[in-house]
This record gives structure tokens, C-alpha cells and sequence, in this order.
């Protein structure tokens, strides 16, 4: 692995060659203007957040646990691609429902993202359960640096098969 | 949070991040920010209580409550989705499972039900079932990471009866029978909101 190449997974329910994988924020119009601008938005405010607690502004550390919280939970607060350090989050992302679905390995660099764990860890945020999650996060959609490097299709009953490439 | 949270208190760590984001007591959190321990415990533990019931009391007289103009929806999570108790849609849960999930949602479901769910912590740290059972009720409909959090809140609070602390996403199964044993049962739940507006006036930074 390269110096600075990271593998993280995504568990998602349905996939197709080429297909457009987006943060959540930007997936729709959830009634907060332009989807672009309100994604743009977002991640403003987080990376900047992000730097002010670097800088050890104690608000802006307040504000972050927060607002990873907060992205964590509502689908139109994440300009994020969610993705996961853990092949076996993903997989249960995958299988929620107990449904076939897939799991997808994604490689690129580890400075593009976000990655909440390491975050809370860094400036001792309280992380709640979705902390165990490990997710990385891509800002606004699933591209370069980023790549798709395999795709299994799993079912609950075990089984898998690999799709990609 | 205002206040530092370590990895072992994670009563403490559901209050604070209830009390300062859910948007009837947010106010209130920074006023006790602000005072410390100058301030009624109980006095405070009844503000909180009549704030969360305003949110999950589909009763509740709403001509009293005070609306945060900084809410991204004014609409409340039990009137959205057009339930009046929690029990009957816990005792039938298939057809619920998973019904806020994020192909449903709009920006007003997903602030609604994030509240609700700062509501439900701060009545079940209260000690109120009701509260818990809407907890419930938000699990069974919620996305992932919306079951993840209240199955992990709901162990704790219900001394490990329902829910889960493991560090995996909880099949459908088990969903449907912490919602049903929510309705069926009722666990004795850890509460005491005074002992937790104490700690969290204590641990503020001075």
C-alpha cells in the first residue's frame, strides 16, 4: 500500500457499473435550497470546525462532537460518501433487513476525507454507539482519488460473490 | 458538548448531548452552563421534564410550547407520523421496520425524529417508560445509525434487558424483538434527571 492510500468499505443496497455514489446531503432536494450549495455548506462548516479545534478553540471543538453527532443521524446533515474502516460494518450496512445487498472496497488517499473516529479520538469527543461504526467519510460523491477496487454481492444466508471487477 | 465526557460516562454523556441539542432545552443548558451550581436541581429536572413531554405527549396542550425559530421543522416526530401511543405500532412492528429510512425521509421527518429521539433520552434518564417506548418506536422505524444509537441507550438503560452494547448493527430480529418486548414488558429503567443536571453543572469547565 502506498504511503497515504487507505482502504475503506461501503455497504450499500443496490449497485451497477459506473454508478454514482453520493453523500447523502446531496442525494435529493430536502428542502434546504440547491443540494450542491446546502452539501458545500456542510462541509464548510465541518472542516472548518475541524481547523478551529486544531487551533484548540474549545468551541469549535463543542460545536464538532456535535455536529458529527448530528451528520450521524440525520441523512441531510452528511456531505459525506459513508464509508467504513470495518469490512463488517459494511457488511451489515450491506445485509440491513436481513437482504442481499453489497459491499464495496474503496481505495485513495487518506487525507481527502474525513475520518470520525480518529477525530472524536483526537479531541475526545463523545461518540455514542455509532463511534463503534468507523466511519470515513468522502466528501460529497465516491471520485477520484477515490476508486472502486471490488464489489461483492453478499445475501444474509453467507454467501457471496464477487461482481467487480 | 460543553462539558467533557469520558469514555465511562455514558449516562452523562446522552444527557449533555440531549440537553444542549434538543431545542426545547437548549436554552436552558446554556443557563446552567452559565450558573453552575447556583442553581434547583429540581426545578431544572421539571423544566426538562416538561419540555420533552411537549415533544412525545401527542396530548400535550402545544398552545404552551415554546417553538425554537432555529428548528429546521417546527412539526413534531408523533404528529408526522400520525401516532398517538407507541404501543400498537411496537406490538405489530414488521410493518414499521425501518419505515424513516433515508429513501423515505425529508429534511423535516429526519430533524423531527432526531429531536424526538433528544426527548426520549431525556425522559428515559427521567425514568419515564413513555419516553422509552417512543425510543422504541424510532429504532424500529429509523436508518442504521439511528438503530445503533437507541439499541446501545436502550441496554443501558434497561440494565441490559433489551437492546444491544455490542459494536455490530443489529439484524431485523432482533429489532422487532426489542420492540415488541419494549411494549410488552415493562423494565424497570435507570433514572434520576437531578443526580445528572448535577453532574453535568459540576463538570463545567471553570
Amino acid at each position: 500500500m502506498a504511503a497515504g492510500e487507505l482502504t475503506v468499505y461501503r455497504g450499500q443496497k443496490s449497485w451497477a457499473p459506473g454508478m454514482d455514489i453520493t453523500a447523502s446531503a446531496l442525494r435529493k432536494n430536502y428542502g434546504r435550497g440547491n443540494p450542491r450549495e446546502w452539501t458545500e455548506f456542510l462541509l464548510t462548516m465541518i472542516l472548518d470546525l475541524i481547523d478551529g479545534a486544531e487551533r484548540g478553540d474549545v468551541d469549535s471543538r463543542n460545536q464538532l462532537e456535535n455536529q458529527l453527532l448530528f451528520s450521524q443521524q440525520a441523512a441531510y446533515q452528511n456531505p459525506f460518501v459513508s464509508c467504513s474502516r470495518s469490512r463488517a460494518v459494511a457488511l451489515g450496512f450491506a445485509l440491513h433487513g436481513d437482504t442481499p445487498g453489497y459491499v464495496l472496497t474503496v481505495v485513495g488517499d487518506h487525507s481527502v476525507g474525513v475520518d470520525f473516529q480518529a477525530l472524536r479520538q483526537r479531541f475526545g469527543l463523545f461518540g455514542d454507539a455509532v463511534d463503534h461504526l468507523e466511519e470515513y467519510g468522502l466528501p460529497r460523491r465516491l471520485e477520484q482519488p477515490f476508486i472502486v477496487t471490488c464489489v461483492d454481492r453478499v445475501d444474509p444466508v453467507g454467501s457471496f460473490a464477487k461482481v467487480f471487477p | 458538548m460543553r462539558i467533557p465526557i469520558s469514555r465511562s460516562e455514558d449516562q452523562l454523556g446522552y444527557f449533555a448531548w440531549a440537553f444542549e441539542n434538543f431545542h426545547l432545552t437548549g436554552l436552558l443548558a446554556e443557563d446552567v452552563y452559565r450558573s453552575g451550581l447556583r442553581i434547583s436541581l429540581e426545578r431544572v429536572a421539571a423544566q426538562i421534564a416538561d419540555r420533552y413531554q411537549s415533544e412525545l405527549y401527542p396530548d400535550y396542550p402545544l398552545g404552551n410550547r415554546f417553538v425554537d425559530p432555529r428548528l429546521d421543522s417546527q412539526e413534531r416526530y408523533v404528529d408526522i407520523i400520525g401516532l398517538n401511543r407507541p404501543s400498537p405500532s411496537l406490538l405489530r412492528p414488521e410493518s414499521s421496520y425501518s419505515a424513516d429510512q433515508d429513501e423515505n425521509s425529508s429534511a423535516a421527518l429526519d430533524s423531527a425524529a432526531y429531536q424526538a429521539m433528544l426527548a426520549g433520552f431525556l425522559g428515559a434518564l427521567n425514568g419515564d417508560y413513555f419516553a422509552l417506548e417512543w425510543l422504541s418506536v424510532l429504532m424500529l422505524r429509523g436508518p442504521i445509525n439511528r438503530q445503533v444509537t437507541i439499541s446501545r441507550f436502550l441496554f443501558l438503560s434497561t440494565y441490559g434487558r433489551i437492546g444491544s452494547r455490542e459494536a455490530s448493527i443489529p439484524t431485523r430480529r432482533e429489532v422487532l424483538r426489542w420492540a415488541v418486548l419494549s411494549a410488552n414488558q415493562r423494565y424497570d429503567i435507570d433514572g434520576g434527571l437531578p443526580e445528572l443536571i448535577r453532574r453535568y453543572a459540576s463538570a463545567v469547565p471553570t
